[in-house]
């Protein structure tokens, strides 16, 4: 997806850009004109100021008649730059005329070419203006002293064309940095863009474009990742307990049906009791997979956060060994624990109590006849730590990681009954918890920790 | 009892209404939020059942209008939904008890016979007597016929809950609920296993047990006694 040009107008770094260099633009011209204004004034005081001297000693020399003096003073060799000259005796007659015009000003003047006349023709061009100073000597006549205004024209042009080149140049910095950076914007927005076009065509494994860098697109591209991290492990879990459900439901329902057949055929009342009894209880079994489900499901989407409270685990775990113990001893298993005092968490009483009964029936069902159960409770550097072990037969190392999935049974416990989500909640409490669980051997046996994490909780790993 | 169902599910409510009819309970079914709360306002009721999905007006906001128009009828909630917050939001509300869908009938009815007779005052007891069993709460003296009993906390906790329930069926999901505060199923036989050691020590040189059996619905101590 690339923007087509005229999308480059509505780029907003693009109109920020240029406005930014409008601002610089702006800047650029008032300078000039303060040091366009500078210049030429001081050029021209400096002019005036020449003028002024001349027209005084011109004006001097000639109220003592002395008009060889004049002619000598005004002669190109002892003046520089382009000297203009008007100077008329008492009696009206002209001494010096190399510029004319309508008026006879007087002090500093200002003519430009249209009003000036260039009188000689020692290589003068007649659009020249005059800076000058005009006297009325005491004793008649007119003396005005000025020079040509080329040199002052020629800094005002130097200037503006200066002028130009630099608003030229700004410009072009402007319209191509502004293209440039906008470019380079919309391009990593695109990235964005088409990550998440991928998103919804269905690709959940795609991710914003990210990099090491710690720029303002990487501060966004994180988040936008973690949330995505998040929306795919929901979206996988979700088709995962789809399937689950299909597989692990299809089975007692088609038994449900098989007994509901039976009955049809069967005549006899006790065993028409018998049969209903049964199909009861295998519609109960069902229900309790789907309870099961939907409170994984809800503990997993955090519902539980809000009322969290400070539960004492110490006193908690003393309580169910205690109504556990006689449950043990009347299955042939013995139930021994110790635990320390004024452990304590924040979070849901019920559902930590549920935790780690789970834990217990599991290490109850899943051990022989004779086997030792022992609970036990710590305070350590990071909280607690919540120990089940037993001396069962424990779990093949490659199936640890699997025991908490949903569904999941040692091939030798399909047989027993169960939903085989006894340990997913497990799961899904100590996750709401912030817990971690860990599978490890007794040796031999089953041991199954129950710990805070580490005080680091920036980095929530999926486990 | 005159018992008000609220509930939209229309089987469900006929379910529950004839099942309570048959118990020779007064039934009024109500299926939408508001009706049910003019018949409460209204009338006397014993027990009110309210499904917490209700048309019209949910069934939290309806027991809070009731209760607000001081009316302390004992309200059970049945609800489809068994999380934590859902519990929590109930009894907030005004709630007595609840239930999650979908329930044993005679659940229900245990429930809601509990509910029935409860104590509305709460009178300092000092003692606990069904039949020949009596239990001093001050000094935690378990008697039957006088001869004292020696208890473990545990069943200590057990029979002073069935005693307070005395009369009446306690299934077994009150009991786990009202003594072990399990609001989950466990998968062994914790029930069973307390009510038979507290039954050998409470019957011991006894020809009849003091906690009977009622199949397929609980348990009940000091019944017609």
């Amino acid at each position: 997806m690339s923007a087509p040009t005229s999308n480059l107008w509505r780029a907003t770094s693009f109109r920020i850009a240029m406005a930014a260099s409008l601002l610089f633009l702006a800047v650029v011209i008032a300078l000039f004109a303060l040091a366009y204004r500078t210049a030429t004034q001081t050029v021209e005081r400096q002019l005036l100021a020449v003028s002024e001297a001349d027209a005084r000693q011109i004006a001097r020399l000639m109220s003592e008649r002395d008009y060889d003096d004049i002619i000598e003073l005004t002669s190109p060799r002892v003046t520089d730059g382009s000297p203009r000259y008007l100077v008329t005796d008492p009696a009206g007659g002209t001494v010096l005329r190399s510029v004319d015009m309508p008026i006879r000003p007087l002090g500093p003047t200002f003519l430009d070419s249209r009003k000036t006349v260039i009188a000689d023709s020692a290589g003068l061009d007649g659009k020249e203006g005059v800076v000058g100073f005009g006297i009325a000597p005491r004793g008649g006549g007119y003396v005005f002293a000025g020079r040509g205004d080329a040199q002052l024209r020629e800094l005002r042009e130097a200037l503006i064309r200066a002028l130009l080149g630099a608003i030229s140049l700004t410009a072009v910095i402007v319209l191509g940095g502004g293209w440039v950076v906008a470019k380079l914007v919309i391009a990593r927005i695109d990235g964005f863009s088409a990550a998440a076009q991928r998103v919804i065509d269905g690709d959940l494994s795609s991710r914003m474009p990210s990099g090491e860098s710690a720029d303002e697109f990487m501060r966004l591209a994180r988040p936008l990742n973690a949330m995505l991290d998040q929306l795919e492990q929901s979206m996988e879990s979700l088709r995962q307990i789809s399937s689950d459900i299909a597989h692990d439901l299809r089975t007692p329902l088609a038994r449900l049906k098989q007994r509901l057949e039976e009955l049809e055929r069967t005549t006899g009342s006790r065993e028409r009791t018998e049969l209903i009894a049964t199909t009861r209880r295998d519609a109960d079994h069902m229900l309790e997979v789907f309870a099961s489900l939907l409170r994984i499901a809800q503990i997993e989407a955090g519902a539980a956060r809000s009322h969290f409270t400070a539960v004492d685990v110490s006193a908690l775990l003393s309580e169910l060994c205690q109504i556990y113990e006689p449950v043990a001893a009347d299955r042939g298993r013995r139930l021994t624990w110790s635990i320390a005092d004024g452990v304590g968490v924040m979070g849901d009483r019920a559902l930590l109590q549920q935790l780690f009964t789970n834990l217990i029936e599991n290490a109850l069902t899943h051990t022989p006849q004779g086997a030792r159960v022992v609970v036990s409770l710590k305070p350590s550097r990071s909280g607690f730590k919540a120990l089940v072990e037993d001396d069962g037969p424990g779990i093949p190392e490659r199936d640890r990681e699997r025991v908490f999935d949903r569904f999941y049974r040692l091939e030798k416990s399909r047989t027993t009954a169960g939903t085989g989500l006894g340990l997913a909640l497990v799961r899904a409490i100590a996750r709401a918890h912030d817990l971690l669980l860990e599978v490890g051997d007794a040796g031999p046996g089953l041991k199954v920790t129950v710990h805070n994490r580490q005080p680091s909780r920036s980095s929530r790993s999926p486990q | 009892m005159k018992i008000l169902l609220a509930e939209d599910d229309h089987e469900t409510a006929q379910y529950v209404e004839r099942g309570l009819t048959e118990l020779g309970h007064v039934v009024d079914v109500a299926s939408d939020g508001r009706d049910a709360f003019m018949l409460a306002v209204g009338e006397d009721y014993d027990v009110i059942v309210i499904d917490r999905m209700l048309p019209g007006m949910d069934g939290l906001s309806m027991l809070r209008g009731i209760r607000a128009a001081g009316r302390m009828t004992p309200a059970l909630f049945l609800t489809a939904l068994d999380g934590v917050s859902d519990r929590v939001g109930g009894l907030e509300a005004g709630g007595d008890d609840y239930l999650v869908k979908p329930f044993d009938f005679a659940e229900l009815a245990a429930r809601i016979d509990a509910l029935a007779r409860r104590p509305r005052t709460t009178k300092a007891e000092t003692d606990l007597v069904a039949g020949p069993l009596r239990i001093d709460l001050l000094t935690r003296r378990v008697t039957r016929s006088g001869r004292e009993i020696d208890l473990q906390p545990q069943e200590y906790k057990l029979l002073e809950y069935l005693m307070r329930h005395a009369g009446r069926v306690v299934t077994r999901t009150m009991l786990l609920e009202g003594v072990w505060g399990f609001h989950f199923d466990p998968k062994t036989s914790v029930v069973e296993t307390h009510i038979s050691r507290l039954r050998s020590k409470l019957d011991r040189d006894c020809d009849e047990t003091a906690i009977k059996t009622i199949r397929g619905a609980g348990y009940l101590v000091g019944a017609d006694q």
